[in-house]
């Protein structure tokens, strides 16, 4: 970047103040698109991305909201995170544990975060959970080797949330909740894709992503406050 | 000339003579701190599981706790720097009691935000990956700032106490080591004393830009979020006058505590009592004024997020808090303050308790009651506190106390030179008029 | 591993195949062959394998809508009764064509996985045994290779690979068709990541006699280079082999997204056996666009493919803090002023302290002057 004086001062350093895990593999943009209208809130998201992610008990990276409004209607809002272009919480991080990748992916870094839990605060969609105790973990979680892109094993005192499963995206293969709900379904309510080539999959349908979403009158939660999320939401009744 | 200022050796008697009060005292704080930091011990062990915070209120009793030190220590250094730049010359045995106060709360102030960490073992990374964007930077930043100037602010004029104190009075190894130390070469000669009055009114007049952007920053980690009840531009100004408010409700319950117990009486008059009480009065309609602006906006537009939060204060599970500080926290002591029969040091102390523990309830309403309002559809957040957190609590109030009750076993609470010199102003100002008459 | 059960178990079924015929085929969907009705393998004289693709060589093709690989047949009556293949495939792994000679497709099969490296063709005659469903080397397993003569062409959007195999082989591993029936065969392929897909099974007649099919070619048209986020409109040409348009026919587009194609739909040609259809990347890149031609009663299947290159980009995807750093300088002015105060208070106190000693000095040298 080299505007802020504080880049300057790294580069007079010698420090490059590039945050090497911001880079990405290549240049990706991976979104995604959730069918309100699909969506019967089983639930099976979570447990996939539970099982997959070993995510600990009483934590959940997709949650499943029943929204319920005045005159009776009733729908499910399964709710990632919303991996914001103008993240509130990138920016409140004090240590720089939580960033902004190439690829649009907010990860975090589980050995830096210090646990100040700003970014739960200043997260608008609660998507941030904070391991309060040692989670319980299983052999299988112990096994894995951590990486940023896959944090686990769980560790106490950190910010966890969805990583939007980069580390299958990398494979070519979708997230575990897309594939979960498609396995449910038949006809998956969670796409996936990269806004580069304007597509989103389930995994058996792959749809055109502006069409798709100017026509379907599709949008994004709380667009007001501007932070600009890479998940969209298709609304639950199709006019 | 410097020399010639004489002592008043009743300042000095609560460093000579120690009651076995005072041992019960701090035996009492010692306990109730060892209490917080056996509570802090069972939270690094087992993790930030035995409070009662939670995903959706992770935010709580620490932080608010963090504010209300930052706040008390508003007291000091900016009252004694404003009264000092405005030349108010009843100022002078107060000024020590509040820049003590100011350091001595900055201290507790900075442990909670590490209290509060869930990995306090990488504390280090703050300076090694800090990022200039956080709020939390600012205030580590400003933080340091205003700790590094209010000790500066605090020492500069304990020098010539010092110096008296090294020269006259034999009061151990320990204190006579500190006085050396900070009195070095100063003989009181008329260069040194121009000296150091201009350092001490140049960092009067620093400190309280000082002061009051510390508070501010400390109002913009929750101004900056995007949560209902904090993401407001009057968290600044109403910050800082909060952070003034508890400071001299804070300053006026030592000043009473202080003339009861090491009789100054000659010192902290009435006259003392009912100055600060008159800016007590009016920041406390400022802080009714304020309070005013910022519920009102909300109610008035009633957006969704908004309606809940003021439901949540007013008719909710805060309702009591939030009521118990509107009345008993800013109605009644703006009332005894402004009553003529209530204007007495009782009064005018009683009003400052009142203050302080209400200020205590507005740090935790802003922290809390903001995280529980749902984001995201529709569950509230709960938060119970536990007895670490309600430990950590006590302990921080007494370790204010003990590190205060220390502090004034160290150094005259009062500023020996200040004092003598105003006596001796006003003698020079006497002879000067007998001057003119004759 | 494969048992000799397994081999029996196969042969049984084979013959069973043979008497069933035609046996309950789970045709894939829009699994249709450019002549009407199932696939048909016709016979004549074999292709010349080189690599270079021609239409005219093969007289049956299909084109598989879900792994967009075209692919030809040609069967000699020979004694091993050889099969000659051609491929067109967009993927840059590996391409494969697996086959079975049973009348139901139980996931066991024989298999040729070809990939381009180093503009050579690598080509692996294997087996997938169902119940594992592990792509094994025949070699590894005791089979031996038993293609002819395999060749590739390395194309920057697609590769070309034509093979010829014995229907009739001696290998356990490899197929035992001994006469004229059906077989199942599906087409599989990986991307560079890794992850592989699979078409459905489709089913191949051997042997009916079917005037060989028109081939046709596709033109496909991109704007040389795109702009992000502008839509970029994809123009496709049908001909037959004189060259002459092809209209009302059905062309469908597509392009190669990260997780399976995006379609951009089905369009008929117009009397100049044009069709258009519209895409509109969001930033710069190249994107693998496609069209084909399913083939119809007389018409070969045709498919194309282009590399549409987006090169300007419109709105960047960052922020960056421009007014950040006015505000950083104003912050390190403002600092550096409250510090400088500081160390200057200090300094003067610090001058003071040494200036009374001088004083002090020159005092006592004054005193008795005063």
């Amino acid at each position: 970047m080299g505007l802020l004086i504080s880049d300057r001062v790294f580069e007079i350093v010698g420090w490059n103040p590039t945050d090497f895990r911001a880079l990405a593999d290549n240049r990706k943009q991976w979104v995604m698109v959730i069918d309100l209208a699909r969506c019967d809130g089983c639930g099976e998201c979570t447990k996939g991305c539970s099982r997959e992610h070993f995510v600990p008990e009483g934590t959940e990276w997709i949650t499943v909201f029943k929204v319920q409004d005045e005159l009776g209607a009733q729908y499910f809002l399964p709710r990632p995170c919303m991996h914001c272009e103008n993240a509130p919480c990138v920016k409140v991080c004090p240590v720089g544990a939580t960033f902004r990748r190439d690829d649009g992916v907010i990860l975090i870094d589980h050995e830096r975060c210090i646990g100040c839990r700003y970014c739960m605060a200043a997260c608008p969609y609660n998507a941030r959970s904070f391991n309060w105790a040692e989670p319980a973990h299983t052999p299988a979680e112990l096994a894995h080797p951590y990486s940023i892109e896959e944090p686990w094993p769980h560790r106490v005192g950190v910010v966890e949330k969805c990583m939007f499963c980069v580390h299958y995206a990398k494979q070519g293969k979708l997230p575990a909740c897309v594939r979960a709900c498609t396995a449910e379904m038949g006809d998956g309510a969670i796409f996936f894709g990269d806004m580069r080539e304007d597509a989103v999959s389930n995994g058996t349908e792959t749809l055109p992503l502006a069409e798709t979403l100017r026509e379907r009158g599709g949008f994004r939660f709380k667009e007001e406050l501007g932070t600009r999320p890479r998940v969209w939401y298709l609304p639950p009744r199709s006019s | 000339m410097g020399q010639t200022i004489e002592a008043d050796p009743s300042l000095v008697r609560p460093l000579q003579r120690t009651t076995w009060r005072f041992y019960v005292l701090c035996g009492v704080l010692t306990t109730i701190v060892g209490i917080g930091v056996a509570g802090y011990v069972t939270q690094l062990q087992t993790g930030l599981a035995v409070t009662g915070l939670n995903d959706k209120v992770s935010w709580g009793l620490y932080i608010s706790n963090f504010v209300f030190f930052i706040g008390i220590s508003h007291a000091g250094t900016l009252i004694s720097a404003i009264l000092r730049v405005s030349g108010a010359a009843w100022r002078r045995p107060i000024t020590r009691m509040a820049e003590s106060i100011t350091v001595i709360a900055i201290v507790i102030a900075a442990a909670f935000p590490i209290l509060d960490l869930g990995r306090p073992d990488r504390i280090i990374n703050v300076f090694l990956y800090g990022r200039i964007e956080s709020a939390i930077m600012w205030d580590f930043v400003s933080i340091f700032t205003y700790l590094t100037g209010s000790i500066i602010y605090l020492s500069l004029p304990m020098i010539p106490d010092a110096a008296i104190l090294r020269a006259k009075y034999q009061l151990g190894r320990f204190r006579g080591f500190l006085y050396k130390l900070l009195a070095g070469r100063w003989t009181g000669s008329r260069l040194q004393q121009i000296g150091l009055k201009k350092a001490i009114g140049l960092m009067a007049i620093i400190i309280i830009p000082v002061a009051v952007s510390v508070h501010t920053v400390v109002s913009w980690i929750f101004g900056m979020t995007l949560r209902v009840g904090w993401h407001t531009a009057i968290y600044g100004p109403y910050f800082v006058v909060g952070a003034i408010f508890s400071g001299i409700a804070t300053i006026i319950i030592a000043m009473a505590v202080f003339r009861r117990v090491y009789h100054l009486e000659k010192y902290l008059t009435v006259k003392h009592f009912r100055n600060l009480g008159v800016l007590l009065l009016v920041l406390d309609i400022a802080i009714i004024y304020f309070s005013l602006s910022d519920y009102l906006t909300a109610a008035y537009g009633s957006q969704t997020q908004d309606v809940r939060w003021l439901a949540a204060l007013s008719t909710g599970p805060y309702a009591v808090l939030f009521w118990g500080m509107l009345i008993g926290g800013f109605i009644v002591p703006a009332v005894l303050l402004s009553l003529n029969r209530t204007r007495s040091v009782a009064g005018i102390t009683i009003a400052a308790i009142l203050v302080a523990v209400g200020m205590w309830v507005e740090r935790f309403l802003i922290v809390v009651p903001t995280m529980a309002v749902p984001q995201v559809p529709f569950d509230w957040g709960v938060y119970q506190a536990t007895w670490v957190e309600w430990a950590i609590t006590a302990a921080s109030i007494a370790a204010f106390a003990l590190l205060y009750a220390i502090f004034s076993k160290i150094f005259p609470i009062v500023s020996m030179w200040e004092v003598a010199e105003e006596t001796e102003t006003i003698s020079e100002a006497v002879a000067e008029a007998e001057e003119v008459t004759t | 591993m494969m048992s000799t059960r397994t081999v029996l178990a196969v042969c049984g079924l084979l013959a069973g195949a043979l008497l069933l015929l035609p046996a309950q085929v789970d045709v894939a969907p829009g699994a249709q062959a450019s002549h009407r009705g199932d696939i048909l393998c016709p016979t004549g004289p074999p292709p010349t394998r080189d690599g270079v693709f021609a239409l005219e060589e093969y007289a049956e093709n299909f084109f598989d809508p879900q792994t967009k690989i075209l692919i030809s047949f040609h069967c000699l009556e020979d004694s091993n009764r050889t099969m000659h293949v051609g491929l067109i495939s967009p993927w840059q792994g590996w391409t494969e064509m697996r086959f079975q000679a049973t009348d139901e497709w139980d996931g066991s099969y024989n298999a040729v996985r070809l990939a381009m490296s180093g503009g050579e063709v690598q080509a692996v005659d294997g087996y997938v045994e169902g119940a594992t469903t592990r792509f094994a080397d025949d070699r590894a397993i005791g089979g031996t290779y038993d293609l002819i003569g395999a060749t590739g062409a390395l194309g920057s959007e697609r590769n070309v690979y034509e093979f010829g195999f014995p229907l009739f082989s001696a290998d356990a591993y490899d197929s035992q068709l001994t006469l004229n029936g059906s077989f199942y065969f599906q087409l599989a392929y990986a991307t560079d990541e890794g992850p592989f897909m699979e078409s459905e099974p489709h089913f191949i007649q051997i042997g009916q006699f079917i005037s060989p099919g028109e081939p046709t070619s596709l033109e496909l048209t991109l704007p040389p280079g795109g702009v992000a986020l502008e839509v970029a409109e994809v123009i496709v040409t049908l001909r037959d082999e004189r060259g002459q348009p092809l209209s009302l026919r059905p062309v469908s587009a597509f392009v190669q997204t990260t997780f399976g194609f995006l379609d951009l739909g089905v369009s008929t040609t117009s009397a100049q056996g044009v069709a258009s259809f519209e895409y509109a990347p969001r930033d710069e890149g190249s994107y693998l666009v496609g069209a084909a031609f399913p083939g119809e009663d007389g018409h070969l299947a045709s498919v194309s493919w282009f590399s549409l290159v987006v090169t300007s980009v419109g709105e960047g995807f960052s922020l960056l803090p421009r007014d950040l750093a006015i505000i950083q300088t104003l912050i390190v002015l403002v600092l550096g002023l409250v510090w400088g105060t500081y160390g200057y208070s200090l300094f003067i106190v610090r001058q003071a302290m040494r200036a009374s000693q001088k004083e002090g000095g020159s005092r006592d040298e004054a005193t008795p002057h005063e």
